[in-house]
């Protein structure tokens, strides 16, 4: 059931913006360079993040450097220093620009620096108006894949492979994530080719070369839909693969795709191990039934999160709440395996919810911390921005080690809570 | 102070000391925190004022975390969330209400209206809204000007001024307490306020404490801070200067960058009897006062001199200089013995400081060190391996750094990290030097890391404490400031 959100003119808005979900895109290419053009504001506070999530190294962002005289004259001729200043400094294969308020408001003419820029540095530039009052960073992230269908290459048309669109690279695990993601596409006999966005631009360029685009939980989904009607590539969307079921899920309905059967066997064994190690807690799962737990993170995520919740750890997920949606979320937040559904536009709103449930339990990211804190409740930390956990191990949260390593930081933060 | 309290200031810093060195970047290396950033700085001083920050919600939705306080994500910081049509229409209205809503759904004392660039570039009435607005909630609500006041941070000044401007002015005048002060620190979680050393020195000269800020500091404090005769503040700013002019509060600032690092250090036994006696002559204390901090002088000298005959001769290394660090303490009131002081320019230089302005700080730094009998090797731009050689062969024994210590323990050197230290530790005060010998004996003794991981980690050639991208992100952000106007990052 949706929660009926009243709204204020002063809110607290969630990180849902289609500048975030941009950057968030180029940001995990590998050879990419991102410029957000505009004053200190878009450039600190995105940079910030980006250092805080994604690691620090391969932080490939810079600004455009305004500053309040530049109003008057224009920020062209510092754009044209941040390319080439970029260019020389790191070689990217592509750069992308990434405009904001000042800039779209005084007019910056950003395509007459392009041209002028194009003269000499050999790389793609492009650029994507991001003025700060436009939400929704799924379509930001969206856009920003969509821009690189321009520089694909069909040569041959022969096709092989998969695709995987919707993973982002500072997600809290992403890195295991993708990791464990391809170990059991491989084990199934099924290759990866491109990554969106956790792959260079060559790969990505590439990326016409598979047979099927797989969206992971709906992100990105207008790539896929751009693909097929540029190379004829068909795609589907399949769950965030979190839990025993969605990991099943997962799998067969990409080998369905590709017209072949998945190993069974395989299957087996993941089961027997993750049996094994989940009867190692068994009590501690019976200690745990139906805990109120609450879900705050991005859509292409927390719906299939809190399904492995509800179904497999046998939570009971009190509230979904999502900060970002994108064009499955309406389609899902009527599904049965949660509570209440809010789409947060005001973390002030969500706060008054959140407290009139009595959660025992947040699955949630670091936005939820002060909230948490105060109302002395354990939370987890498994969406983005995840600001104050690092993860460099490999320890998936997603597939069938995932369910392994979930279970476990749920059990640990529940039994730190305590201490 | 003592030990436990230093301790579980230590202890309260952890995760302040664990983000500080990737958040420079933020400062100036690879860009610049925002006017937002210091304006919110600003509010968190108070603890019943919230922020609303008038912008589009791309504004408001990454300040949760403020790079001036990367380990402590603020609790709330609500927008207006301006939309295209307020853009072109105004964003009055919503302002208007914003504050209105923003009253009933928190009840906060004081309201602080931020605004944004676009907020700024529609030229919003923010002195008339909030006026209006003001009438319709029971708590005050005043507006910064954004960046119009210069200093550093952007923004954190022009909402000091408008607390003084707006909240202050126009309760004037205020009846003054004779012989009273104001302790005045910057208004940062990780920092320790820098006046607690004094405290009781003041007041058994009969100086009454009329308010320490920012240290759990209520709009109510605010209010009485023009009661005060002085203000006493770490750094000059422009708010104590309005304070000055509006109500003839005089100031005496603690700390300034760019001048002698000896003669204008407040540190140390010899600083903190620089700095009270000072204060003594602008109260007009006489000659009670002086003899008290004369007696209180030579006491500190005689408790810490079996600490400095633990430390006295001991051959140290200073890096970046001597600016604000402790290293000149350490020269002046412990008798160690400053064998090198390693230059590298690129942090100073990517904030807007001039070569010349560069000489000027290394000419002060060795002008102070032969004051108390010091020659110091002087290295520029050393790379790693040419600075270790050079500590090698003077046989310095500990390296006073703002990172990268365990580089040299690797090579057997011990190291004492200056910046965390002043930071979170240095205060004003006769207890200071004591408190810093401990803390260097401690460093002393601190077992060596012999096989550190961060060595295994490529750094560069010249700035030993940046990844090659750290530094190759730097240049990048230096050319396009430097190129753009031709220096001064700020503005």
């Amino acid at each position: 059931m949706a929660k009926k959100v009243e709204m204020s003119c002063a809110i607290e808005p969630p990180i849902d913006m289609r500048l975030n979900g941009a950057i968030r895109a180029f940001g995990g290419m590998k050879d990419a360079m991102t410029i957000v053009h505009g004053r200190s504001c878009c450039h600190a506070d995105n940079f910030l993040y980006r250092l805080m999530t994604g690691g620090h190294s391969n932080i490939r962002l810079t600004g455009g450097g305004l500053r309040l005289r530049d109003i008057s004259t224009g920020g062209h001729h510092k754009l044209g220093l941040s390319l080439s200043s970029s260019y020389e400094q790191f070689k990217p294969s592509l750069i992308s620009i990434l405009v904001t308020s000042v800039p779209l408001m005084m007019g910056d003419d950003v395509e007459g620096v392009i041209m002028q820029m194009n003269e000499k540095i050999p790389v793609p530039i492009l650029a994507l108006s991001c003025p700060n009052h436009v939400k929704n960073a799924s379509l930001g992230y969206d856009m920003a894949l969509i821009s690189l269908c321009d520089y694909m290459v069909d040569d041959d048309g022969r096709r092989s492979g998969i695709n995987l669109i919707g993973i982002k690279s500072d997600d809290p695990y992403a890195s295991s994530d993708l990791l464990e993601i391809a170990r059991m596409l491989n084990d199934q006999g099924i290759a990866v080719n491109a990554v969106f966005s956790c792959d260079t631009f060559e790969s990505l360029k590439n990326a016409p070369g598979s047979e099927l685009n797989v969206v992971i939980g709906g992100e990105g989904i207008g790539l896929a839909q751009k693909m097929e009607e540029l190379f004829d590539i068909p795609y589907i969307v399949v769950p965030h693969p979190f839990g025993m079921r969605g990991s099943v899920e997962f799998l067969e309905a990409i080998a369905g795709s590709l017209g072949c059967e998945i190993d069974e066997h395989i299957i087996e064994a993941e089961e027997d191990l993750v049996r094994e190690r989940i009867t190692r807690v068994y009590g501690l799962l019976e200690g745990i039934f139906n805990l109120r737990t609450a879900v705050v993170g991005e859509s292409g995520r927390a719906f299939d999160l809190a399904r492995f919740l509800n179904d497999e750890l046998c939570l009971d997920v009190t509230l979904l709440a999502v900060t970002s949606i994108n064009a499955e979320t309406s389609k899902r937040q009527d599904e049965d395996y949660f509570g209440e559904f809010l789409k947060v536009d005001d973390r002030l709103y969500l706060d008054e919810v959140l407290k009139s449930m009595d959660i025992e339990l947040m699955m949630g990211s670091s936005g939820e911390g002060a909230f948490c804190r105060e109302n002395r409740i354990p939370l987890t930390k498994v969406f983005y921005p995840t600001i104050d956990r690092v993860s460099i191990s490999d320890y998936p949260i997603t597939g069938f080690r995932g369910v392994i390593n979930l279970t476990e930081l749920v059990l640990n933060n529940l039994m730190d809570m305590n201490i | 102070m003592n030990k436990t309290e230093t301790g579980e200031i230590r202890r309260s810093n952890v995760r302040a000391r664990m983000y500080q060195p990737a958040a420079m970047l933020v400062h100036g290396i690879a860009s610049m925190p925002a006017k937002n950033a210091g304006a919110l700085m600003a509010v968190s001083g108070i603890v019943d004022a919230v922020p609303l920050i008038h912008g589009p919600a791309g504004c408001a939705s990454l300040r949760q975390m403020n790079s001036f306080a990367t380990s402590g994500p603020a609790s709330h910081t609500p927008c207006t969330d301006l939309s295209e049509i307020d853009l072109v229409l105004g964003g009055e209205t919503r302002l208007y209400r914003g504050i209105i809503d923003l009253y009933n759904r928190l009840k906060p004392a004081l309201i602080v209206v931020i605004p944004t660039c676009p907020s700024d570039m529609i030229c919003d009435d923010l002195a008339g809204i909030v006026d209006n607005a003001k009438r319709e909630v029971g708590c005050e609500v005043i507006y910064s000007t954004g960046e119009m006041i210069q200093g550093r941070p952007i923004g954190y000044h022009d909402v000091m001024v408008s607390l003084v401007e707006q909240l202050m002015l126009p309760k004037a005048p205020f009846e003054t307490i004779k012989g009273s002060v104001n302790l005045i620190n910057f208004p940062i979680g990780a920092s320790e306020n820098k006046f607690t050393g004094i405290r009781s020195v003041l007041e058994e000269m009969g100086v009454v404490i009329n308010q320490v800020c920012f240290q759990n500091t209520h709009l109510s404090d605010i209010y009485g801070l023009p009661k005060a005769e002085l203000n006493i503040v770490d750094f000059p700013s422009p708010w104590v200067e309005r304070m000055k002019d509006h109500f003839g509060i005089d100031y005496l600032a603690a700390l300034s960058f760019g001048s002698d690092p000896d003669l204008s250090n407040p540190f140390g036994i010899e600083g903190a009897s620089r700095f009270l006696l000072e204060i003594v002559e602008r109260l007009g204390l006489g000659k009670s006062a002086v003899n008290l901090v004369d007696a209180k002088k030579k006491e500190a000298i005689k408790r810490s001199m079996e600490l400095r005959d633990k430390l006295k001769g001991v051959k140290i290394a200073v890096l970046d200089g001597l600016s604000l660090g402790p290293g000149v303490i350490m020269v002046r009131d412990l008798g160690m013995l400053l064998e090198a002081i390693s230059y590298r320019s690129f942090f100073m230089k990517s904030h807007g400081m001039s070569d010349a302005a560069y000489e000027q700080l290394i000419e002060m730094d060795l002008e102070a060190a032969r004051r108390y009998g010091c020659e110091p090797k002087i290295l520029r731009e050393p790379t790693p391996e040419e600075e270790i050689r050079l500590f090698k062969e003077l046989g310095v024994e500990l390296v006073i750094s703002n990172g990268g210590i365990a580089r040299y323990n690797a090579e057997g050197i011990r190291g004492f990290s200056g910046t965390a230290f002043l930071m979170q530790s240095m205060v004003i005060g006769f207890d200071s030097t004591r408190v810093m010998a401990e803390s260097i004996i401690d460093a002393l003794n601190t077992s060596l890391k012999r096989y550190p991981l961060t060595n295994m980690i490529e750094k560069d050639t010249h700035e030993p404490t940046l990844i090659p991208e750290w530094k190759r992100l730097g240049l990048i952000w230096r050319s396009i400031t430097q190129g753009g106007d031709g220096g001064c990052l700020y503005g």
